[in-house]
């Protein structure tokens, strides 16, 4: 097997009109200052898609993007980026996902694929270290993702497929590369109006070395002890994945209930993660390679199936009134198989749900009541009946039907499942959000509702952090690395570790800046030094994390978004949670001001002039 | 919704408008009465008036009011300020307090009012008019000329309305209306 | 001016403007038998003390304000779930009239109450033109300056459905100067923008309607006097008096004919963009005109009348007329300076969305306007009028 070492710098550039494709190498001035994955996808789309264009038209390019950890076996390390304008919400988005792809497309010798035009008939790529082959799709074009990629896995070490709600340009329809998906912005529907089904790349064709083995083994064993002390990455998450988070919100008061009108109720427990431990018999089921194991496959309805994450418990189960953990992986299901972005479809399901309430919108679906959601969902998978309104998402039908201020959207991409009026700083998170309502960017909620580390009901401090966050995640998922790693990165260095949490939270809501001293960063940018070989410290790589978000902010505001769209529902804003009897509402305007000047944003926020030189991004 | 945190409003009292209104709309029926008995025009123009002439000029919705009419023997009288038990013929309203304490701080003149729809008129045009004439006469005899020019449409020349006249007038209205 | 063979106008509102004109408001309540307002208004307006204003203006009248709500929520539009709260608090209150302090969403939730109580069944069965067959509970409207621009009209958007009907006029409109206060230059140019759009669109028709030419000419003349001078100092108590019957005048004109080309778009980019519509409408509006003109359609001369009053048209020859109005329409938006966009490229709408807005508009006209006139308005818009 031939080898790599460092990274390839080679990008895939295919064009589906003409049905050619080209290679081009990244300048290593580019890969400094944006690192890979997300970071350096933007970078090319800034440089390559003028404004304005159609997501789902063929002037949109979605950029698949493996960061230089993929293929290193660094912990944690097994997935990719990709990024495009969204179809849902007409600005960029970005996802990150694991699964077998990421590896077999860095495997074969390529950093990044861009895929740019339409194809006239369907089609789908064969990549291998030689180039691309454009190969018809007939056979595979309708079918359900995991028959369709059971077809051309036979071909590749990986594949990304998109399922009939792709095909059928549902705005919320997403990527699967094995059990994983690239699930938000609708990137289904970018792949689905190219006409392209799948790519799939041969992979296991080099082998991927880091320039300094002796320095990346050692940050891999540190990072690897910190991984396995924290208590959430080493207990929480591998016992009881992510629907650990039910009981927790529940208790903190930030779990969707009936479209965000209650943060807790009586019956969570029946979902959560630790009824399924109990009940269901998960096994582990992860990304490769994996240190946390935060994926499982339980027993649902007597078959063996993927344990739903939080995010598709949370707004398919409280959030609907639905606590049947067979009836919320069965709506899992039918996503997986039309290939729906759960988040999305259970926002915009709840959404109809209340108009119907409300007398807004025509449907059978009301709250409580299973049977009717998933039928909707495959409607919406196969575009027929309502399920062609549906698919467009909560902010297109609200805006045709009404009922604004009830659909839980930011930006047009539906919320995930934390009530912010729980937790400020996430409200302010998921306001100012690049790709729009993304409980990623930042993940304050864990740290206000789960760890206590800040006050939920104060806006002090929360600018900062958000700023700091945002720049944390943006390095993270260029990398590209889990973003559950910044658990024990940001916990268990032994400062934080001993300090007493009054202290701490005192400290933070105070002197957020200075927090970062406390927090072992260096983890991150030693990873990416050792592999590539060029120098990088944490303070340098903080301001590579904000210059890609500033970038992406920038790519935004081009598209339109200004200050009145760093927003959230009306009813976030407005209405009180029934379960808080003080009926507190997120005081946003508060935050968003501060939450600018930490940026470097003017009040309208747009980036200043005087911003983007000082990151050095070339302003158009 | 809690219906209680938005609860009924009740109208509160304007006490202070409300008696300065009300005295000075004693002072003028006081003046009316006195004047009608002093000057030759006033007295002329309350001659054509009918002999049941009852004139109330009040303050709605319940501000105060004064009554101003012919008594038995024709003499023009002020008849106080209670409504019970008599018969108006001629009803001006002041639409509210706020509008008469415009009128009667004199920052408007009664045409000026009546355009700006503040004045509601039930009863003879021409009985109306005739009481509008009478009370700028009667304004001109109270009150000093830079108050009463902002208060009356047009105050009278000297060929109109003699020295003499206007201020043994004067004398006599204010000796009648604060005494007998 | 020519007498058309046939024309309709109506218009339900008193208009009520000046000094101390709130005090009136018990009459015009008694006169209608009316004595329980619910009073509507945004948090905003309490704010800035204009509710406390209101109250004082009811003392001593027979007036029981049923009810004082002020947290209406400040959107393009009145929200289902308040509506439902505040019919519950109207019939659980026993009022009989409702009161609107403010403009936008809280006039379209006064109207859209107005309807609920008014009418039985669901309140969304009576989207749309011309559904609500029954009088309506008294309603007054006290302004409180630049908000929507044509709070007067007899639309109402609920939930973002246009609800038209001649009973969703207000019963009187009251523009008393303690309400009408400063705003800031920004909302002075939008609100005035839909207003002008509002008006000139209803009298620009090619056919002619002398009472609706009345009002539109009162509109578009009292705009274009005190704008300028209201953005150049924005505490005008005149100047902003002046607008707000301007706002006035052009809602009612504007409810006699159905929406024109730059009414409609303004409207389906804001709601998709969430802009405020007068940025939308501001420079769409001497661009459609100069669209007509190039199509060869005649823009009658009243529109220069309006604008320059009698000595300024004697002045022009009438076969100028058409092309100095909008010379001078488009000097007034440019004058705006940096308060209002101007071009659709500068406000960084995306181009691809155009068919969408033309189809919406299109719609949203009854026809009126096609959707290729929509398409080519668009598209000169892109540049603008820079």
């Amino acid at each position: 097997m031939k080898e790599i070492t460092g990274t390839s710098n080679k990008v895939l550039e295919v064009d589906l009109t003409t049905q050619k494709f080209s290679v081009f190498e990244i300048p290593v001035k580019d890969r400094k200052m944006y690192l890979g994955g997300k970071g350096l996808g933007l970078k090319l789309l800034y440089d390559r898609m003028p404004v304005g264009v159609d997501p789902l038209g063929p002037d949109n390019i979605i950029a698949f993007m493996m960061g230089v950890l993929m293929g290193t076996g660094a912990s944690c390390s097994g997935r990719f980026a990709a990024v495009t304008k969204s179809p849902l919400t007409g600005i960029m988005s970005s996802a990150s996902c694991g699964g077998p792809f990421g590896m077999a497309l860095k495997t074969s010798g390529w950093d990044g694929l861009l895929i740019k035009g339409k194809s006239a008939k369907p089609v789908y790529l064969y990549i291998d270290s030689k180039g691309v082959q454009f190969r018809d799709a007939k056979a595979i074009w309708g079918k359900e993702i995991r028959k369709a990629q059971d077809v051309v896995l036979k071909e590749g070490a990986g594949a990304i497929v998109i399922g009939p709600a792709g095909e059928n340009l549902v705005r919320f329809a997403n990527i699967c590369s094995g059990h994983r998906f690239l699930g938000r912005g609708g990137m289904g529907a970018v792949l689905g109006a190219k006409n392209l089904k799948a790519v799939v790349a041969k992979g296991q064709e080099y082998k991927i070395l880091p320039a300094n083995s002796k320095k990346f083994e050692k940050t891999k064993k540190r990072s690897t002890k910190y991984i396995n002390q924290n208590p959430i990455t080493s207990n929480q998450y591998r016992v009881f994945g992510t629907n650990s988070h039910v009981m927790l919100s529940n208790k903190a008061g930030i779990l969707p209930v009936r479209n965000f009108t209650g943060g807790s109720h009586g019956e969570a427990a029946k979902v959560s993660g630790e009824r399924i431990v109990a009940k269901h018999n998960p096994k582990f089921s992860t990304c490769k390679p994996c240190t946390i194991l935060c994926g499982h496959k339980a027993t649902f309805n007597g078959q063996e199936r993927s344990v739903p994450e939080f995010e598709t418990t949370g707004l398919f189960g409280p959030n609907l009134e639905i606590f049947d953990p067979n009836a919320i992986s069965d709506f899992n299901e039918i996503c997986t198989d039309m290939g729906m972005d759960t988040i999305s479809a259970g926002g915009t399901i709840a959404w109809a749900m209340e108009a119907t309430e409300k007398g807004l919108f025509k449907s059978d679906l009301k709250f409580g009541s299973p049977k009717e959601v998933a039928q909707a969902l495959i409607d919406i998978g196969k575009a027929k009946g309502i399920g062609k309104e549906l698919g467009m998402g909560s902010r297109w039908l609200s805006k045709k039907y009404g009922g604004e201020d009830f659909a839980m959207h930011v930006k047009g991409l539906e919320i995930a499942a934390y009530d912010p009026r729980g937790a400020f700083g996430q409200g302010l998170s998921f306001a100012v959000a690049n790709r729009g309502g993304c409980h990623l960017s930042s993940a304050f909620f864990s740290l206000e509702a789960y760890l206590h580390m800040y006050q939920p009901y104060t806006t002090w401090g929360k600018a900062s952090y958000t700023e700091f966050a945002e720049n944390c995640f943006d390095v993270v998922n260029s990398l590209h690395i889990c973003q559950f790693t910044a658990f024990p990165v940001f916990l268990e260095p032994p400062i934080i570790k001993m300090l007493p949490t009054v202290v701490l939270n005192i400290s933070l809501s105070t002197m957020a800046p200075l927090a970062v001293w406390f927090m072992d960063l260096s983890v991150w940018s030693r990873y990416w030094s050792s592999v590539t070989g060029h120098r990088l410290n944490m303070w340098k790589m903080l301001s590579i994390g904000k210059r890609i978000h500033v970038l992406e902010r920038y790519m935004n505001t081009r598209e339109g978004i200004a200050r009145k769209d760093d927003t959230l529902p009306g009813r976030l804003l407005n209405e009180g949670r029934v379960s808080d009897p003080k009926h507190r509402t997120v005081p946003l305007e508060k935050m968003l001001p501060k939450y600018y000047k930490v940026r470097g944003y003017d009040e309208n926020g747009i980036p200043k002039d005087r911003t983007l030189k000082k990151l050095k991004i070339e302003k158009k | 919704m809690n219906i209680d945190r938005y609860p009924e409003i009740p109208p509160k009292d304007k006490f202070i408008k409300k008696a300065y209104v009300a005295i000075m709309l004693w002072i003028v029926g006081r003046a009316m009465q006195a004047a009608s008995r002093v000057d030759p025009v006033v007295k002329e123009e309350f001659s054509h008036l009918r002999d049941n002439f009852l004139l109330r000029l009040w303050v709605a919705p319940n501000g105060p009011s004064m009554f101003v009419g012919k008594d038995k023997n024709g003499k023009v009288k002020y008849m106080g300020w209670n409504p019970r038990g008599k018969k108006t013929t001629l009803d001006m309203q002041i639409k509210g307090i706020e509008q008469a304490v415009l009128m009667f701080t004199f920052q408007e003149s009664t045409a000026v009012a009546t355009s700006n729809d503040r004045l509601i008129v039930s009863g003879d045009l021409d009985d109306a008019c005739a009481i509008v004439r009478i009370l700028d006469i009667v304004e001109i005899f109270l009150l000093p000329k830079i108050i009463t020019k902002l208060a009356v449409k047009r105050y009278p020349k000297w060929s109109q309305m003699s020295p003499l006249r206007k201020y043994v007038g004067r004398v006599l209205v204010y000796i009648r209306a604060f005494t007998v | 001016m020519q007498l058309p063979e046939s024309y309709v106008f109506f218009s339900q509102p008193k208009i009520n403007s000046g000094k101390n004109a709130m005090e009136h408001i018990y009459v015009e309540l008694a006169s209608m038998d009316a004595r329980k307002p619910l009073v509507l208004a945004s948090r905003q307006v309490t704010e800035r003390g204009l509710t406390k204003k209101f109250i004082k203006s009811l003392y001593d009248s027979n007036v029981v304000i049923g009810s004082l709500y002020d947290e209406v929520y400040p959107y393009h539009y009145a929200c289902i779930s308040q509506l439902n709260d505040l019919v519950e608090l109207f019939k659980a209150r026993g009022c009989d009239s409702i009161i609107a302090i403010g403009g936008g969403s809280v006039v379209d939730l006064a109207k859209g109450v107005n309807i609920a109580v008014s009418n039985s069944g669901n309140i969304m069965d009576y989207a749309g033109t011309n559904t609500i067959q029954k009088r309506l509970k008294p309603f007054i409207y006290v302004s409180t300056g630049h908000c929507g621009g044509t709070e007067t009209s007899n639309e109402a958007y609920i939930e973002n459905r246009r609800f038209v009907s001649d009973f969703l006029f207000p019963d009187v409109i009251i523009l008393d100067n303690r309400m009408i206060t400063a705003r800031t230059r920004q909302r002075a140019a939008e609100a005035s923008m839909v207003a002008l759009t509002a008006a000139i669109e209803s009298c620009a028709v090619p056919y002619n309607n002398p009472m609706n030419d009345l009002y539109a000419n009162v509109a578009i003349n009292f705009i274009y006097e005190n704008l300028l001078g209201v953005v150049k100092k924005p505490g005008s108590k005149t100047g902003n008096l002046a607008l707000a019957n301007a706002y006035a005048m052009a809602g009612i004109s504007f409810s006699n004919i159905p929406p024109g080309i730059v009414y409609s778009l303004g409207i389906a980019i804001a709601r998709d963009t969430g802009l405020p519509r007068g940025q939308c409408m501001g420079f769409l509006l001497p661009l459609s005109l100069e669209h007509r003109v190039m199509k060869n359609e005649s823009i009658r001369g009243e529109l220069l009348y309006a604008l320059l009053g009698t000595e300024g048209y004697c002045r022009v020859p009438e076969k100028e007329r058409t092309s100095t109005s909008i010379t001078i329409l488009r000097q007034f938006v440019n004058d705006l300076g940096g308060l209002l966009p101007k071009s659709l490229k500068e406000m960084r709408v995306n181009k691809y969305k155009f068919e969408e807005y033309a189809r919406q508009a299109s719609e949203m006209s009854m026809k009126r306007v096609t959707q290729k006139d929509c398409m080519q308005l668009l598209d000169i818009a892109w540049e603008g009028i820079a």
